[in-house]
C-alpha cells in the first residue's frame, strides 16, 4: 500500500469526524435559545483557532458552514474528505465514496444559506445522518488493516481535539455569563448524543462539572475525550507492536502519559482543559507526521 | 441535413419493424409504462452521479456523469465474430509495424511506407530504437473505433493505440442496466463481461519481465484531477493493482521502485495512462511532474514493462491509418477484414486539390489530435469555419487528412419521455499479451445532439450498454 494512501485515509478519518462534530455542535447551539447563546458560538470559533474578528451570527454561521475560503467550514471539510476518498478509492469500499458523494452532491444542490435559514436543525440533522451512514459503512466494510488503523487514528484524535475545545468554549462562556440557567446546557448535551443514559443524575440541571464529567473524563461514553484517548492508545499499541517502530512506541507513551495526568488532575478545570488542548494538539501533530513521512518504511 | 430515413438504424429495419436481435427489448420498451421508464432512467443517471462515474471537460473542473442511455445496442454472435477477427487482425499488423520501425524498418526499405513519413512523425520516438519490448507487444491496449454506413457495412474510423479510455464505462454501463433494467435481459443470452477484467490482468501479468514470481503491477495516473481518473481508479480496484502517481515512484539502479508503507518495492509492469511526453523528464519533456525520472532507462534495461510502450503514437496517427491495409498485406499476408474509410492525404497535391474543392462535403481531421478536437465537419460547418480550415490546410497540408462524410448509423436513444434517433459508433477494445482478448461488445458511443456526428464524451456524447449474443 502506498504511503500517500495511508496519509489520505488518516485525513479522511479526521475530516469525516470534523464534519459530524461541527454539525452536532451547531445543532446543539441552534436549540439552546438562551439570550446569550450567540456568545457560545463566538467562543467555539475562537477555541477552534479561528480569527477573532467574527462576532455576529451573520458572519459566524456562514463561516462555520459554507464559507469556501475557510478550510474548516463544513462544506470545505466535505470537499477535502471527498477528494481524499476519491484519491484512495481503489483501496476503499465503493459504497464509502458513494455515500460521501451523496452528501457532497446534496450540499451542492442549492443555496446553503437559504436551506439553513428555512430549517437550521433539519439542515444540520441531514448532514449528521449522511456522516453516520458513511461511518457505519466504514465500520461494516473496511478491512481491519493498516488503512483502518489510519482511519481510526484520524477519527479519534479529531474527536478528542474537538470535544476538548467544545467544552473549553462552554467553560469560557459560562465564566463570562457568571450565572447560567440550570437547564441551559441540557440541549447541548442531548444533541451531542449518548446523554440519555446519563439523564438521571442531571434532573436538577446541568452544571459545568457535569459537562466535563460526560464529555471529557467519562470512559464509557464514546464521544468523550478520555474514551477517544483510550481507544487511540489501544490502536497505537497494536500498531507499534506490529511495526516495531520506535516513533510509534513514543507516540503511544505520550498518550498514556496524558491519560494518567488527566486521571490524577486535582487543579482548576480550566487549567486542565487548557493543558488538554495543547497536549492533544501536540499528539495530533506527531500523529500527522507519522502518517505523512516515511517513518513506517 | 440528410433525412433520417437515409441512415441505417441499428434497431429498426427498412421495413419499420425491429431487427431480430432487438425484438424482445423493443417489446419491453413498448410495454413499460412511460412514467416507470422515466423514473428508472432518472434513478440510473442519479446513481451514476453518486458513484462518481464522471468525466471532466478539458479546461474545467466541473464533473459530469457520463450520459448512459437505456436502449442497449445488440450484436448477434456472427457479426461480433466478424468484428473480433477484424480488430485482432488490425492490432496484430500495427504491433508488427511498430516492432519493425523501431528495429529493422523493412517496411520502409521495401518502399511500402515512405521513410520521411515515419521519422518525421511527431509521435515517432527515436529513444525507442532497438529497445526490446516483452513479447514484442507495443500495443497491449487498443481501442478501435468502428462506424457503420447507410448500407450497414462496418468501417474502421480510427485506431486508438496510445492510451485509449472507456473501459470502465463498458463495465459500469452493464452493471447499471442489470440493476435498473434487469428484466430486459430475460430471453437473451448476453456474453458476460467478468472474464474481460481477468483477461486484462492476465495480459498485464504476461508482459512482466519478471516471469518467476507474482509481478507487481501498477497503474500510473496523472492524478485525481485528470478527466479519466474514475476509470483509473476503477481498473486498479477491480484488477487489484496499485494506483500510483509519478511522485509515488522513483528510479533506483535502473529499477522502478514504489514507495509503500512497508518500504520500497520494485514495479514490474506499469500500465501508464499518461502521454509519452510526460513519461520521463530525463528523456522527454523536462518540465514534466507527472512522470518518473529514469523510467526509460529502466525500460531499456528490461526491468520494467510499460503498457502501452512509448512510441505507439506513430501507429495512432490519422495518416498512418491510411497505410494499415498495406501493413496487413505486408506483415500478415492477409486481406483486411474490416475496411478503412476512404481517406485523402492532404500532403499529396492531387488529393489536396480535390479536398479543397469539396471541403463542404468532407470531414477534415488534424492528424495528431483525438477526442473530436481539431476537426471540421464540412456539411455542418459555416462559411467562416470552412474558410479558416481551407487556410490552415494550405499553410500546413501535411498536418491534415480528409474523409467523406459518412452517413453514420443511428440508434434509438431515450430522451425525456420519448425515443429519438442519434448517430453512434463503437469502440472495440483489444487486449494483447500472451493471448489476445476482445472485450465483448465494447463501448457504443452516441451523439446526443440531433444530427451531430461527434460522439466523444469530452464533447458531450453519451454511451450505451452493448450486448453480444452467444450462439
Amino acid at each position: 500500500m502506498l504511503q500517500r494512501t495511508m496519509e489520505a485515509v488518516y485525513w479522511i478519518g479526521r475530516y469525516v469526524e470534523r464534519v459530524e462534530n461541527h454539525a452536532r455542535c451547531m445543532e446543539a447551539w441552534c436549540t439552546m435559545h438562551t439570550p446569550t447563546s450567540d456568545r457560545l458560538l463566538v467562543h467555539l470559533v475562537h477555541q477552534l483557532g479561528d480569527g477573532p474578528d467574527r462576532q455576529t451570527m451573520d458572519t459566524l454561521i456562514p463561516y462555520l458552514i459554507w464559507d469556501k475560503n475557510h478550510d474548516n467550514s463544513i462544506v470545505c471539510c466535505v470537499e477535502h474528505a471527498r477528494l481524499n476518498i476519491k484519491q484512495s478509492r481503489s483501496r476503499l469500499p465503493d459504497e464509502l465514496y458513494e455515500q460521501w458523494n451523496r452528501l457532497y452532491l446534496w450540499l451542492g444542490e442549492g443555496d446553503c444559506a437559504q436551506r439553513f435559514s428555512e430549517s437550521p436543525v433539519l439542515f444540520l440533522r441531514m448532514i449528521v445522518r449522511y456522516v453516520s451512514a458513511t461511518v457505519g459503512i466504514a465500520h461494516q466494510s473496511m478491512w481491519r488493516d493498516d488503512l483502518w488503523t489510519a482511519w481510526r487514528c484520524g477519527q479519534l484524535i479529531e474527536r478528542a481535539d474537538h470535544f476538548t475545545r467544545f467544552v473549553s468554549a462552554i467553560c469560557y462562556w459560562a465564566f463570562e455569563q457568571r450565572a447560567l440557567e440550570p437547564h441551559a446546557l441540557y440541549p447541548a448535551l442531548t444533541l451531542l448524543g449518548g446523554v440519555d443514559a446519563y439523564r438521571h443524575p442531571m434532573h436538577d440541571g446541568v452544571r459545568i462539572a457535569d459537562c466535563i464529567a460526560l464529555l471529557v473524563t467519562n470512559s464509557k461514553y464514546p464521544r468523550s475525550v478520555v474514551f477517544a484517548l483510550n481507544a487511540l492508545e489501544d490502536e497505537m499499541l497494536l500498531w507499534a507492536n506490529k511495526k516495531h517502530e520506535p516513533s510509534l512506541h513514543q507516540l503511544h507513551a505520550r498518550i498514556v502519559k496524558l491519560r494518567m495526568e488527566l486521571a490524577l488532575w486535582s487543579g482548576d478545570e480550566r487549567a486542565m482543559l487548557h493543558h488538554l488542548v495543547s497536549s492533544i494538539d501536540d499528539i495530533g501533530r506527531a500523529l500527522t507526521d507519522v502518517m505523512m513521512t516515511e517513518v513506517l518504511l | 441535413m440528410v433525412s433520417k430515413h437515409t441512415f441505417y438504424d441499428e434497431m429498426i429495419g427498412a421495413d419499420g419493424t425491429a431487427r431480430a436481435q432487438y425484438a424482445a427489448v423493443h417489446g419491453h420498451m413498448k410495454h413499460m409504462a412511460p412514467e416507470v421508464l422515466e423514473k428508472r432512467y432518472e434513478a440510473m443517471n442519479r446513481c451514476m452521479q453518486e458513484q462518481g462515474i464522471t468525466y471532466t471537460v478539458y479546461g474545467t473542473v466541473q464533473e459530469h456523469a457520463i450520459p448512459l442511455d437505456i436502449v442497449p445496442r445488440i450484436f448477434d454472435a456472427l457479426e461480433w465474430a466478424h468484428i473480433e477477427r477484424g480488430v485482432i487482425q488490425r492490432v496484430r499488423a500495427l504491433n508488427c509495424f511498430l516492432a519493425d520501425i523501431y528495429h529493422e524498418q523493412s517496411i520502409v526499405r521495401d518502399g511500402i511506407i515512405p521513410r520521411s513519413f515515419v521519422v518525421s512523425n511527431r509521435y515517432f520516438r527515436h529513444e525507442m530504437m532497438r529497445v526490446r519490448i516483452p513479447r514484442d507487444v507495443y500495443i497491449a491496449c487498443a481501442g478501435i473505433d468502428l462506424v457503420r454506413d447507410e448500407h450497414g457495412t462496418l468501417f474502421v474510423l480510427e485506431d486508438n493505440v496510445r492510451s485509449p479510455s472507456g473501459y470502465s464505462y463498458v463495465f459500469k454501463a452493464r452493471a447499471m442496466m442489470q440493476r435498473f433494467f434487469h428484466g430486459w435481459f430475460s430471453g437473451y443470452a448476453v456474453r458476460p463481461l467478468e472474464d474481460s477484467m481477468r483477461a486484462f490482468l492476465a495480459m498485464l501479468q504476461s508482459l512482466s519481465p519478471n516471469q518467476y514470481g507474482s509481478p507487481t503491477i501498477a497503474l500510473l495516473t496523472p492524478g485525481v484531477h485528470n478527466a479519466a481518473f474514475f476509470e483509473h481508479t476503477y481498473l486498479a480496484q477491480h484488477m487489484g493493482i496499485h494506483l500510483v502517481e509519478g511522485s509515488d515512484l522513483y528510479s533506483d539502479d535502473h529499477r522502478i521502485m514504489m514507495r509503500t508503507h512497508r518500504g520500497p518495492i520494485p514495479v514490474d509492469v506499469l500500465y501508464r495512462r499518461i502521454d509519452d511526453d510526460f513519461l520521463d523528464p530525463l528523456t522527454f519533456r523536462p518540465d514534466s511532474l507527472l512522470g518518473v525520472p529514469g523510467i526509460m532507462n529502466a525500460l531499456r534495461a528490461g526491468n520494467v514493462a510499460l503498457v502501452n510502450a512509448p512510441g505507439t503514437g506513430v501507429a495512432d496517427d490519422k495518416a498512418t491509418y491510411c497505410y494499415v491495409p498495406d501493413m496487413i498485406a505486408y506483415y500478415l499476408n492477409e486481406k483486411p477484414i474490416l475496411p478503412n474509410v476512404p481517406t485523402y492525404m492532404l500532403d499529396q497535391p492531387d488529393q489536396r486539390e480535390y479536398a479543397l474543392a469539396h471541403l463542404e462535403q468532407l470531414v477534415v481531421k488534424e492528424r495528431s489530435l483525438s477526442g473530436g478536437y481539431g476537426m471540421l465537419i464540412g456539411p455542418q460547418a459555416t462559411e467562416a469555419e470552412l474558410a479558416a480550415f481551407r487556410d490552415k490546410i494550405v499553410r500546413a497540408p501535411h498536418l491534415f487528412i480528409a474523409q467523406p462524410t459518412l452517413r453514420l448509423s443511428t440508434s434509438p436513444v431515450y430522451d425525456g419521455g420519448h425515443t429519438v434517433h442519434r448517430h453512434v459508433d463503437l469502440r472495440a477494445f483489444v487486449l494483447t499479451g500472451a493471448n489476445t482478448h476482445v472485450i465483448p461488445g465494447g463501448l457504443t458511443r452516441t451523439a446526443l445532439r440531433p444530427g451531430s456526428l461527434v460522439v466523444n464524451s469530452s464533447q458531450g456524447g453519451g454511451c450505451k450498454d452493448t450486448w453480444v449474443l452467444t450462439e
